[in-house]
């Protein structure tokens, strides 16, 4: 029988407080944008969604650090493998909520422009990641790879980020002017509410996602002892 | 209806409604994926017990 998880159960019911007021402070708090519209409460959910992929990939690449300067322990591995994984779920989310942004605001679903190439160039380098992993045998042959290619894959994200100062950009940039975010008090407040909730997200899927992988290494091991006895 | 509603119908809404439902098809492959490993141990368990009933070693 599957073991009570408390801890999971109260960040799970925090995250969806969490959501349902982001969702609240997002659509009916903020004020309607002069030039946008309300289709400019997309930014909302879309700058949290992209922070949480921000963030999955940094503690990915921590976590890869750590694999390789720490004896190689597996529960780095497993950190790290379910953050690329968020990561990538939340990729796919952020670039589809950028184009719903962009058809309206832009007049295109997709442009090449720098942030949206970048962004698109780092979700598959860490689809790559999944994909490689899936294909090597060896588990620990396997996690020493895994660790190296998500510290030199870890260059897209900063790349990214940078990606609106260090060229021309139509994608607006959150941090180039003083006052961050350049937004009236209102839109702060939903966009710092978006932005709490979401992480409490991507722990609690970090935690949901970890304990699969766990689940899988008893069962290789017990299978393992079932065979050989 | 007007451009602006016509804005948020084809895409606020739209944009709101693809993060719940990835999120929750994300929530439920690591849900499934979960249980399809708790049912494996459960079985794997068994044999083990069954394994040491069996004084021969061989699984029935």
């Amino acid at each position: 029988m599957a073991k009570r998880d408390t801890l999971g159960m109260v960040l799970t019911g925090l995250a969806l407080l969490a959501v349902g007021a982001a969702t609240f402070f997002a659509l009916g708090y903020a004020p309607t944008e002069r030039v946008m519209g309300d289709v400019q409460r997309i930014f909302y959910f879309h700058v949290g969604i992209a922070w949480v992929g921000g963030l999955a990939l940094f503690v990915a690449f921590v976590s890869s650090i750590l694999y390789l300067g720490r004896g190689e322990s597996r529960t780095y591995d497993i950190i790290a493998l379910s953050s690329v994984e968020i990561g990538v779920v939340f990729g796919i989310m952020v670039i589809a909520s950028g184009m719903l942004w962009a058809r309206p605001v832009w007049n295109t679903w997709w442009t090449w422009d720098p942030r949206l190439t970048t962004t698109a160039i780092t979700l598959f380098i860490y689809l790559a990641y999944l994909m490689l992993r899936g294909a090597i045998d060896d588990p620990q042959r396997r996690a020493r790879f895994a660790a190296v290619y998500a510290i030199i894959g870890f260059a897209s994200v900063p790349v990214t980020f940078f990606a609106t100062r260090w060229w021309n950009t139509i994608h607006p940039d959150l941090f180039s002017q003083g006052d961050f975010p350049p937004l009236a008090s209102p839109m702060k407040v939903a966009m710092f509410v978006s932005l709490f909730a979401f992480t409490l997200v991507y722990l609690v899927l970090l935690r949901a996602r970890a304990r699969v992988e766990q689940a899988a290494d008893e069962v290789s091991l017990l299978k393992q002892n079932v065979l050989s006895s | 209806m007007s451009p602006e509603m016509s804005d948020i119908a084809s895409f606020l809404i739209p944009a709101y409604i693809i993060f719940w439902l990835l999120t929750f098809l994300y929530v439920f492959s690591i849900r499934s994926r979960q249980r399809n490993l708790e049912r494996d141990l459960d079985a794997l368990k068994k044999v083990v017990e069954k394994k040491q009933g069996d004084p021969t070693g061989k699984p029935m």
